[in-house]
């Protein structure tokens, strides 16, 4: 029997799509490519395009354990994924409650929500870091996590409220009139709708939380070292090489996450699509 | 089997004049089916999200067997409703979702993966029971949400439209699996429509909710003979009105005074006993046609515009002075042209009369 031809969709867009491929390449690739280089150079000097000598200094130092970039980056990480938890835990119920209200109640409370993210940061970072001393929180890694949910959190409840103003809530007054609890229709029937909500919101949070420098620098006091503050260290004393090889080990997760959630956020992986596609 | 009795319930949406329910009183016999009827945004769908327990009433009652269940939760009512949209869960394949209330009430997973599977039988959807609900079509999704209900043994069970989201056939064939297991099951039953056949063919008795309030409940009968109003009255289609003023046992109206009979006379007694305005309501098959010139108690004289026959009857369209009238004589009767003129009686003991 003859193969039917016409059952691949259309390729009208895929021109398009190569477009957006070539977007992403010289917006987020391109930038890379000179980090990368400096991190490897031993002498590079103005108007060579590729350094005259090539060395592997600056990855040694920045593997070597005294360096102390190991560590800043654990320090990184645990600070980064337990925001995430943290604002996860509170947005998720926060969005449900903020989706079940009346379209007025609500815009008023998101607006409360958002009132740390219209405020300058460092404004209320000042203010918190006086409150923190206080209560036990400054210099310390659990203040800087309490301290980094004020830029995330309302991200989180504003994806989760839209999440769930988006979701059938129906769905769980189905559960509850075949017996299921408030509760438990909420964990069994509307949560697992939200998941994709969830991702694309943690994946904010964490990002958010993992490129935060005045917030780490004020209420850790200098003592919580994070990579972005070892990074601006680096770049403000001007060694290239070393603020090269940071950038990218800061640039990792960020690349790691995007490209595995990315057909969460699209649909489909399109951040893969350009290599497999053709 | 349960007696669901709604006692004088309101409800209002927050923010809103207009009650949704206003003071609405029903009850429905232990393995009745009671057909709700009525225009779009009449309160019907709110009716049943309140006897869910989904609103609670603003003033009102609800009982269940003699039982008040207005506060309970929705999750210990046992009043189990089936959305119009179906809502099954997406995320559970198809005998989960049929056996999600035993699985709410801790039952063990063979018990309740076995109830899914006898109640997935009778709908005819043996076989389906690791599909995912989205590989469903309109029809099977709708029959595994009854069987869903059905499983959860409900007191009362609850449907909004069950039919609307389906094409011609299925609706025939979705109709009957309803009926079928409303019958066997005996489940106390309220099934919202908006569709007067379907009310009919379903219902044991159709309760019409018009801007919130009740407005009529009865046989299917009642309704057609016995309206109680002019909206009733037109929800059947099929149906000829004539306003006047009443004076006893005759009607004053635009045609000439119209004589009522007087076993009938009493019968509006009950409803409405003071003369006044009224509206006289007759249905076309009770219509007689007579030769022009008839002359008597209630014959108004007309003309024929328009005359098809089809098949169990011949349907005229009749002009009298203005007015149009639709009129079903037998088949064998009699036959008047397009453009004849003709004379039109009307028998005292097939009018009804309304207020308005």
């Amino acid at each position: 029997m003859a193969r039917v031809a016409a059952v691949r969709p259309a390729r009208d867009g895929a021109w398009f799509g190569r477009l957006v491929v070539a977007g992403v390449v010289i917006l987020v690739v391109l930038p890379i490519v000179p980090l990368a280089l400096y991190s490897v150079a031993g002498r590079w000097l103005y108007p060579d395009v590729l350094p005259s000598e090539w060395s592997t200094r600056a990855w040694e130092y920045v593997a070597r354990s005294r360096s102390g970039v190991m560590e800043a980056t654990l320090t990184s990480l645990a600070v980064a994924l337990l925001v995430t938890l943290l604002s996860t835990l509170l947005g998720v119920p926060a969005g449900r409650a903020l989706a079940g209200l009346g379209p007025g109640f609500r815009s008023a409370l998101e607006l409360l929500f958002f009132a740390p993210i219209i405020v300058p940061g460092l404004a209320v970072a000042l203010g918190l870091h006086v409150v923190f001393v206080r209560v036990g929180l400054a210099d310390s890694v659990a203040g800087v996590v309490v301290a980094h949910l004020l830029p995330t959190l309302p991200y989180m409840v504003l994806v989760m409220t839209s999440t769930f103003a988006h979701a059938n809530l129906e769905l769980e007054y189905q559960a509850r009139t075949l017996g299921a609890g408030a509760l438990r229709a909420f964990m069994l029937v509307g949560l697992p709708g939200a998941v994709p909500g969830m991702l694309t919101g943690a994946l904010f949070v964490f990002l958010i939380s993992w490129s935060q420098y005045a917030l780490t620098l004020l209420i850790g006091g200098g003592r919580v070292l994070t990579l972005p503050l070892l990074l601006f260290a680096f770049a403000s004393a001007g060694d290239l090489a070393v603020t090269g090889a940071l950038s990218l080990v800061f640039l990792a997760p960020a690349v790691v996450i995007l490209s595995l959630t990315a057909r969460f956020l699209t649909g489909r992986s399109f951040a893969l699509a350009g290599v497999a596609g053709r | 089997m349960t007696r669901l009795r709604i006692d004088r319930l309101s409800f209002s949406y927050p923010g809103t004049e207009r009650p949704a329910l206003a003071d609405v009183s029903l009850t429905v016999e232990p393995g009745e089916m009671v057909c709700l009827v009525g225009p779009s945004g009449c309160g019907k769908t709110t009716l049943l999200k309140t006897i869910s327990g989904l609103f609670l009433p603003d003033a009102g009652a609800l009982h269940f067997d003699g039982q008040e269940v207005t506060g309970v939760p929705p999750e210990q009512r046992r009043a189990v409703m089936v959305f119009q949209n179906h809502l099954l869960f997406p995320f559970m394949s198809v005998v989960e979702n049929v056996g999600f209330a035993p699985r709410m009430r801790g039952v063990r997973r063979e018990e309740w993966v076995e109830a899914a599977r006898a109640m997935l039988e009778r709908v005819h959807l043996a076989g389906y029971e690791e599909r995912r609900p989205s590989s469903l079509s309109g029809g099977q999704q709708q029959r595994v949400a009854l069987a869903r209900a059905l499983v959860a043994d409900p007191r009362v069970l609850l449907l909004d439209e069950p039919l609307s989201n389906l094409d011609r056939h299925l609706r025939e064939d979705m109709r009957q699996v309803i009926t079928e297991l409303q019958r066997s099951t005996r489940v106390t039953t309220l099934c919202v429509t908006h569709d007067q056949e379907e009310a009919v063919l379903l219902g044991d008795r159709i309760a019409m909710l018009s801007g919130g309030r009740l407005v009529q409940a009865g046989t299917a009968e009642e309704f057609y003979e016995r309206p109680a109003s002019v909206q009733v009255a037109r929800f059947f289609g099929n149906h000829n009105q004539l306003e006047g003023e009443r004076r006893g046992v005759t009607v004053r109206t635009s045609a000439g005074e119209m004589a009522l009979a007087p076993e009938r006379a009493r019968a509006y007694e009950s409803v409405w006993p003071c003369d006044g305005p009224a509206c006289l309501h007759i249905r076309p098959e009770a219509l007689e046609l007579a030769p022009p010139g008839s002359r008597g108690e209630n014959v108004l004289a007309g003309r024929v515009v328009h005359c098809v026959y089809v098949g169990t009857h011949v349907r005229y369209a009749i002009d009298v002075d203005g007015q149009p009238w639709q009129v079903f004589a037998g088949p064998h009767a009699r036959r008047f042209g397009e453009g004849e003129r003709v004379g039109l009686r009307l028998p005292p003991e097939r009018i009804w009369l309304t207020r308005e």
